[in-house]
């Protein structure tokens, strides 16, 4: 398979909601927040074992939310998508230090955490947007006294991008058909992009005349105030979750 | 053939390499198209798109077109006598100056189709091509086509829901698909003469076919042939059909 082709598919299915009968999906979406502010804030302020025991927790959680095999290929393409940059810092490491074992090992040793840091922030993310209906976020927001417009506009954007992607896999492939080939040269290179891009941005366009038209006729945003269809319960589910994470943060505070 | 949902595109993707089968294989061309990339079988294939604004990105039309004849490696002289060809077919001529984003629905669909044919392809796949078009138009783009393919020896491939359509591809090989399996295989002539096939389908046969149904039911309940019938006055035949 394609590399690109791989990528464009797990943007799609990173923050598409499906529902699956699993007690994850019934969990409150407040429960879910908390566990993705606590996974980012061990990612981005703790130390490796910390890290690496968010990770842990949350694969093994993910896992169970959404199979092995959607877990197995996000991981494969952030580990695609940072390649680049994995490579550009073992080449820096190597050229500045002097090549050694010691520098190697080291330089190995910090990459494979970065890439778990920000493992830990995809599946967190992950569990939260493909487990939980939007409108659910959005209720839960605005009860947080978020206007409600605002709110939706985030979870329509969302959905949009999601529409978009799909939209850039089905051009990529029909250009491909057309012919359309990656040169070497820089400047053609970015010449052929645009045979992907121009499309993609009237597409785009499109898409957002047709929402704001139709959100228009549905009387969206006409009243500050709306109430919603769905109430979310909190139930035992719940507290194993919010029980985990406040487990998960004291014990990377104690480590 | 098929309801939405039934797999027609999913089957010209795979026909296209644009998928690969998780089952089975598909051969175009003598290659198999889990084994190569699709970049080799392009130029085998012609693919118009149900959006057809997913591929237009050149500021003229002529420059749409030559995209794909230049992307194939056809020479400039070649390539211009077959744009011009092929617009002259398609009746795009006046148009080939213009901005694309300027074109109706017929004329975008039109030069889609264009550029999807100017390298002269050895299949020909279109995805729902009379989608948003009139009656007019699309008896004409259909004709068009048709011509096309006999004229360029290009073999035609059509996805669609449209079962008005069908009376204009008689001589053609109908396969009715529901759920992503093959609900019927045969002429589009045996599936016109067998309503069935569209009602097991999902499907509601052309309305030629449904105004002869209702005249036979009309006349086996009767035992009147209301067409040769002449004291019978258009009016009072068609309130007793609509009946």
């Amino acid at each position: 398979m394609q590399v690109t082709e791989l990528i464009l598919r797990n943007l799609v299915s990173l923050s598409r909601y499906e529902y699956r009968d699993r007690a994850i999906h019934r969990v409150h979406p407040v429960a879910k927040i908390a566990l993705v502010a606590v996974s980012l804030g061990i990612a981005i302020a703790m130390d490796c074992s910390d890290v690496l025991l968010a990770l842990a927790v949350l694969a093994t959680l993910a896992v169970y939310s959404l199979g092995l095999g959607r877990v197995a290929s996000l991981t494969l393409s952030v580990l695609v998508v940072f390649a680049p940059m994995v490579l550009f810092v073992y080449l820096y490491s190597l050229v500045a230090l002097g090549f050694s074992t010691e520098v190697l090992a080291s330089a190995t040793a910090s990459i494979a955490v970065a890439l778990a840091r920000i493992v830990v922030m995809v599946l967190s993310f992950s569990i939260l947007l493909l487990t939980t209906r939007p409108q659910s976020i959005a209720r839960v927001l605005n009860r947080a006294r978020v206007p409600y417009v605002y709110v939706y506009g985030v979870v329509m954007a969302l959905r949009l991008i999601l529409v978009l992607i799909s939209d850039m896999q089905e051009i990529y492939m029909v250009q491909r058909i057309r012919g359309l080939k990656t040169p070497k040269g820089l400047v053609s290179r970015i010449k052929s992009y645009l045979a992907l891009f121009i499309p993609m941005v009237i597409s785009a366009l499109n898409r957002a005349d047709e929402l704001s038209l139709s959100l228009e006729l549905k009387g969206f945003g006409y009243k500050p105030v709306r109430s919603y269809l769905y109430v979310e319960e909190v139930g035992l589910a719940d507290i194993a979750l919010v029980s985990l994470t406040i487990g998960l943060l004291f014990i990377t505070l104690l480590l | 053939m098929g309801t939405n949902g039934a797999g027609k595109t999913t089957l010209l993707k795979l026909l296209a390499g644009m998928l690969k089968p998780s089952k089975g294989r598909v051969y175009l061309c003598g290659y198999d198209t889990r084994e190569v990339d699709e970049s080799l079988t392009a130029r085998f294939i012609g693919y118009v798109p149900q959006n057809p604004w997913l591929l237009v990105f050149n500021p003229r039309v002529i420059d749409e077109i030559a995209f794909t004849a230049k992307n194939f490696g056809l020479d400039p002289a070649e390539a211009e006598a077959s744009i011009l060809d092929v617009a002259t077919r398609l009746d795009i001529v006046h148009i080939l100056n213009r901005s694309p984003y300027t074109l109706s629905e017929g004329e975008i669909r039109r030069v889609v189709l264009a550029s999807a044919i100017v390298h002269k392809p050895k299949l020909l796949l279109l995805d729902e091509p009379t989608a948003g078009l009139d009656n007019v138009l699309k008896d004409r783009l259909i004709e068009t086509i048709k011509s096309l393919s006999r004229d360029y020896g290009v073999a035609l491939v059509l996805a669609t829901h449209d079962v008005e359509i069908l009376p204009l591809l008689r001589d053609f090989r109908l396969v009715v698909l529901r759920d992503g399996a093959v609900a019927f295989e045969g002429s589009v002539g045996e599936a016109l003469e067998n309503p069935s096939v569209f009602y097991d389908s999902g499907l509601q046969p052309p309305v030629g076919v449904r105004i002869s149904e209702k005249l036979g039911a009309y006349i086996d309940f009767y035992g009147v042939d209301p067409v040769a019938n002449l004291l019978l006055s258009r009016k009072k035949l068609r309130d007793r059909i609509c009946r």
